[in-house]
C-alpha cells in the first residue's frame, strides 16, 4: 500500500552530515552531599573529547549521582563542572547540550514512541520535515519503527530501552550520559543491547559515559573504567591496567568479586573479534 | 438449569454474615441519602398545597408538569443559569489552571522556602470563609467589584486545596520524567504544559468535578456579593419564589431539579473518567 | 499515591516485531482501541470547524486526512495535520462540497418526484430506481472524492473523475460505511435524551473514520494507477510533470 503522501517538500536529512561532535568533560574536587551522606566527595574527573567512560562501583557509590551533576539535574556544592572547556556548573540542564538514559527510561508515557523521539526536536522548533526524517534515522538504527505508534505502556523492558536510546540519539548529541541503561534487563537483551551501544558510540563519535554495576560490562565497553566507592573515584584506569594492576585492596577486591561477570564478559568480547 | 448446577458454575465463595451486615447497613445508609433527592424530585411534580401532606405521596396522583414550564416564566431562570455557568465555567478552567501550575512548581522545582510557603498556603485550608468573608468583601468593595460577577470569579480563582491536591498527584508522577524533559531542551513552563498536564487527566477530573459542584451549588458568595437581579444565580434566584407570604414549594422544587442536573452530568461524565482515565487514556498501549 | 509511579514504569507485554499488519476489521478495531482518545478530540475539533457551516466541506477534509494517518499507522499531531489540511485545501474542498451537496439535493428532488408519480402510475418505478441508484451512486462517489482530496494535494477535476472511477469500481464497503454512519446517528435518535453526548463526542469522527476505512484502501489504487497515467505522460512529452502536483 502506498502511503499517503506527507511531506511534499521533505528535503532528505542533513543531520549526520555535520560530522562527529564530541565533548570533553571536566570535574574539578565536585562535592555533593545528599542528606547526610557524602554522595560525592572531592571529584576529580577528565574525559576526552570522543571517549567511551564506564563508571562502576557497588550500588549507592554516587555514580547515578555524577552523572546527574554532568547533566545538570543535580546541584553541587562545592567544585567546577566544564563540558567542551567552557564552564558549566551554572548552565541549566537544557542548555547543556548532552542527552541521558535513565535507568527507569523515563519515556513520556503519554505519547507514542514517535512523539517520545521527536519531542526533543519540536522544541528546538526543527521543521517537521526534518524531525521526521531524524526520528526515522533514529528508528532504523535502533530498529524501533515498527513501535513508533505504539506508547510506552505497551512496550516490553528491552523495547523501552530502545526507544529510550533512540530519544538520545536524536539529539545527536556531543556527550551521552548513560546510568545504568540495561540493569533490569535479562541477559539476551543486555547482551543485544550492548553491542547495540557500542555500535552507537562507534557511529557518533560522541563522549559517551557510562555506569553500571556490572565491571564486566565496564571492562568489555569502555576505553577507560572509573572504579567508585562511596562518592570517591577509586582508580580510573584503562580495562588491562586496572585488570592487571589494582590501584587499591577495594578495586583488586571489586574486580575478584566480579570474576564470573568477568569470564562471561572476556568470552564474549573474544566471541565479537571472532565475527 | 438446576440450581445446584448453577452454584456448581459460580466460583465457590463463603459469604459471611459480617459481609451481609455491611452490606445491609450499606444499603440502608444509602437510601436515607437519597431520600431528600426522591422527595424533592416528587414535590417538584406537585401543587404547592400538595408538597406537605401527611404521608408523604411519593408518586403524585396527577403530576404537575407544569411546574417545569412555570418556573422558567415567573422568574428569569434562564438568566440565572447562564449567570451560574459563566461564573462556575470560569472559576473551574482558572482553578484548573492556577491550581496545576503552583502545584507543579511546589512538587517538581527546588526553590529556597519552597515547604515553608507550602504549609503557609495549606493552612489556609483550616481557616473558615466566614471568619474572613466581609474584611473581604469590604476589599472588594473598595476596588469597585461589588455587584459583579468578576468579583465571585477572581476570589475563587485560587484555590488552596486544589493546589494541595494536585501536588499530591505530581509527587507520584517519577521526578526523572522532569529531568528528561529539562535535559531533553524542555523549560518549565513546558514541561508543564506538554508532560504534567497530560498525565494528570485524572486528577485534573476530580478537581474539576470538585470545583464545578461546589461553584455551581454556592449560596453565600452570591449572596453577599449579588444584589442586582440581573446578576444572580440559581441558588439565590430561587428565593425569588418565596415571597413574604408564602412560598411556591412546588416550584422550588422543580427549578432545584434543573439546578442539579449540570451537577449530575458533570459528576457522572467525570467520574467515569476519573476512573478509567487512569487505566487507559494517556497510559494506554 | 505510588501507584502512578508503579503503573508508568511497569513493563508492558512487548510488541511483537514479527507480527503481521493488521487488516480489514481488525486494522479498525485496532484503530479505535488505541486512538479513542484522539478520535473524541478530533469530534470537539470537527465540530468547532464545522460551525460556521460553510467551513464544513473543509472541516470534513481535514476529518478525512486525519482518520487516514490513523489507519495507515501514521504519526498524527491532530491539530497540525488537521489545521493543515483544513487551510491547505479549504477552496477546493468547499468547491468539492457545493458540487457534492447540489448533486445530492438533485438527486434526493427526483427520486421524490418520481416516487409521488409511481405511487400514480407504475411506470414511473423504472425512473424512480434510477433516480434513486443515482444518488446512491452520487453518495459513494462524494465519499470517495472526500477522501481522494484529503490524501492527496490534486486538482478537483482529477478528484472527480477518480471518484467517479473508483463509485463504480468498488461501491460496496462505502455503502457499508454509510451504514455505519447511519447506525450512529439512528442510536443517537433512538436513545435520544440520553445520548445526547453522542455527536458532541463521537459520531462526527468515529462516522468519519469508518468512511476512510470504507474507501482507503480503493482511493490509493486509483492514486497509483493516476500517478502511473501522469508519468506515462512525462515519458511521452517534456512539461507533464505540472500537471501531476
Amino acid at each position: 500500500m502506498t502511503p499517503i503522501e506527507l511531506y511534499p517538500h521533505a528535503a532528505s536529512a542533513a543531520w549526520s552530515d555535520t560530522g562527529p561532535r564530541a565533548s570533553s568533560v571536566s570535574l574539578r574536587g565536585v562535592t555533593r552531599r545528599l542528606g547526610q551522606a557524602q554522595a560525592l566527595a572531592d571529584i576529580d574527573l577528565d574525559i576526552a573529547a570522543g571517549e567511551f567512560v564506564a563508571l562502576v562501583g557497588p550500588s549507592g557509590c554516587g555514580k547515578s549521582t555524577l552523572l546527574r551533576v554532568i547533566a545538570g539535574v543535580e546541584d553541587i556544592d562545592a567544585g567546577e563542572v566544564r563540558i567542551a572547556g567552557a564552564p558549566a556548573s551554572d548552565v541549566p540542564a537544557k542548555a547543556r547540550d548532552l542527552a541521558m538514559v535513565f535507568q527507569s527510561y523515563a519515556l513520556y508515557p503519554h505519547l507514542t514512541v514517535f512523539r517520545n523521539l521527536a519531542l526533543p526536536l519540536e522544541v528546538r522548533r526543527l521543521e517537521r520535515a526534518e524531525v521526521e526524517a531524524r526520528v526515522a534515522q533514529a528508528a532504523g538504527m535502533l530498529d524501533i519503527a515498527y513501535l513508533l505508534n505504539r506508547r510506552p505502556g505497551l512496550l516490553s523492558g528491552g523495547q523501552r530501552q530502545r526507544v529510550a536510546l533512540a530519544r538520545a540519539l536524536v539529539r545527536a548529541a556531543p556527550l551521552y550520559l548513560l546510568d545504568e541503561p540495561l540493569s533490569s534487563l535479562d541477559a539476551r537483551q543486555r547482551a543485544e543491547l550492548r553491542g547495540e551501544i557500542a555500535r552507537l558510540h562507534r557511529t557518533l563519535g560522541a563522549t559517551f559515559l557510562y555506569a553500571t554495576h556490572d565491571l564486566g560490562e565496564a571492562l568489555a565497553m569502555a576505553d577507560r573504567v572509573a572504579v567508585m566507592r562511596d562518592g570517591r573515584i577509586e582508580q580510573m584506569a584503562t580495562p588491562d591496567t586496572l585488570r592487571h594492576a589494582p590501584a587499591n585492596a577495594f578495586v583488586a577486591d571489586f574486580i575478584g568479586q566480579q570474576a564470573s561477570s568477568l569470564a562471561a564478559a572476556m568470552q564474549e568480547a573474544r566471541a565479537g573479534k571472532l565475527q | 438449569m438446576s440450581m445446584p448446577a448453577l452454584a456448581r458454575m459460580l466460583p465457590r465463595r463463603r459469604i459471611s454474615l459480617g459481609q451481609v451486615l455491611i452490606y445491609v447497613i450499606a444499603i440502608v445508609i444509602g437510601l436515607v441519602m437519597l431520600t431528600p433527592f426522591l422527595w424533592m424530585l416528587s414535590a417538584s411534580l406537585k401543587l404547592n398545597r400538595d408538597v406537605f401532606t401527611f404521608p408523604i405521596q411519593w408518586i403524585p396522583a396527577e403530576p404537575r408538569w407544569q411546574n417545569y414550564v412555570d418556573i422558567w416564566t415567573k422568574i428569569p431562570l434562564a438568566l440565572f443559569v447562564w449567570n451560574t455557568a459563566k461564573i462556575t465555567i470560569a472559576v473551574t478552567i482558572l482553578q484548573l489552571l492556577t491550581s496545576s501550575f503552583a502545584a507543579y512548581a511546589f512538587a517538581k522545582l527546588r526553590f529556597p522556602g519552597r515547604d515553608a510557603l507550602f504549609l503557609g498556603y495549606i493552612a489556609t485550608i483550616a481557616m473558615p470563609w466566614q471568619v474572613y468573608m466581609v474584611p473581604q468583601f469590604l476589599l472588594m468593595r473598595e476596588l469597585g467589584l461589588h455587584n459583579t460577577h468578576m468579583a465571585l470569579i477572581l476570589l475563587q480563582a485560587f484555590t488552596a486545596f486544589g493546589v494541595f491536591l494536585m501536588r499530591q498527584f505530581y509527587q507520584s508522577i517519577p521526578d526523572e520524567l522532569c529531568e528528561a524533559a529539562r535535559i531533553d531542551g524542555m523549560n518549565e513552563y513546558q514541561i508543564w504544559w506538554r508532560i504534567m498536564l497530560p498525565l494528570s487527566k485524572p486528577a485534573l477530573s476530580t478537581l474539576t468535578i470538585f470545583t464545578f459542584v461546589s461553584t455551581w451549588n454556592d449560596f453565600l458568595g452570591p449572596l453577599i456579593y449579588l444584589t442586582k437581579t440581573e446578576l444572580k444565580t440559581i441558588q439565590i434566584g430561587l428565593r425569588m419564589f418565596i415571597s413574604q407570604y408564602s412560598a411556591e414549594y412546588g416550584l422550588i422544587m422543580a427549578a432545584s431539579v434543573v439546578a442539579l442536573i449540570p451537577v449530575l452530568v458533570v459528576f457522572l461524565a467525570l467520574q467515569r473518567f476519573f476512573v478509567e482515565g487512569i487505566a487507559t487514556s494517556g497510559l494506554k498501549g | 499515591m505510588r501507584w502512578l509511579s508503579a503503573h508508568i514504569t511497569r513493563e508492558g507485554p512487548g510488541v511483537d516485531r514479527n507480527a503481521p499488519p493488521r487488516r480489514g476489521l481488525a486494522l479498525l478495531a485496532d484503530v479505535v482501541r488505541r486512538e479513542w482518545w484522539m478520535l473524541i478530540q478530533l469530534n470537539l475539533l470537527y465540530i468547532l470547524f464545522a460551525l460556521p457551516l460553510v467551513t464544513l466541506p473543509a472541516a470534513q477534509i481535514a476529518a478525512s486526512r486525519v482518520t487516514a494517518l490513523m489507519l495507515e499507522d501514521r504519526p498524527v499531531y491532530l491539530w497540525r495535520d488537521f489545521w493543515e489540511a483544513f487551510r491547505s485545501r479549504f477552496w477546493r474542498a468547499s468547491a468539492l462540497g457545493l458540487v457534492i451537496v447540489a448533486a445530492l439535493a438533485t438527486g434526493a428532488y427526483a427520486t421524490a418526484a418520481f416516487l409521488q408519480a409511481a405511487k400514480a402510475s407504475i411506470v414511473f418505478a423504472l425512473p424512480l430506481a434510477i433516480a434513486f441508484s443515482t444518488t446512491l451512486f452520487a453518495l459513494i462517489a462524494a465519499a470517495y472524492a472526500m477522501t481522494l482530496l484529503a490524501l492527496r494535494d490534486r486538482p478537483l477535476h482529477v478528484v472527480l473523475r477518480l471518484a467517479l472511477l473508483g463509485a463504480l469500481a468498488r461501491p460496496l464497503p462505502a455503502l457499508a460505511a454509510f451504514a455505519v454512519v447511519a447506525l450512529l446517528w439512528l442510536l443517537h435518535v433512538v436513545f435520544y435524551p440520553a445520548s445526547l453526548f453522542m455527536p458532541a463526542v463521537l459520531n462526527f469522527s468515529f462516522g468519519t473514520l469508518a468512511i476512510t476505512f470504507g474507501v482507503h484502501q480503493a482511493a490509493i489504487r486509483l492514486l497509483a494507477l493516476d500517478a502511473g497515467a501522469a508519468s506515462a505522460a512525462i515519458g511521452a512529452g517534456g512539461s507533464a510533470q505540472l500537471r501531476v502536483q
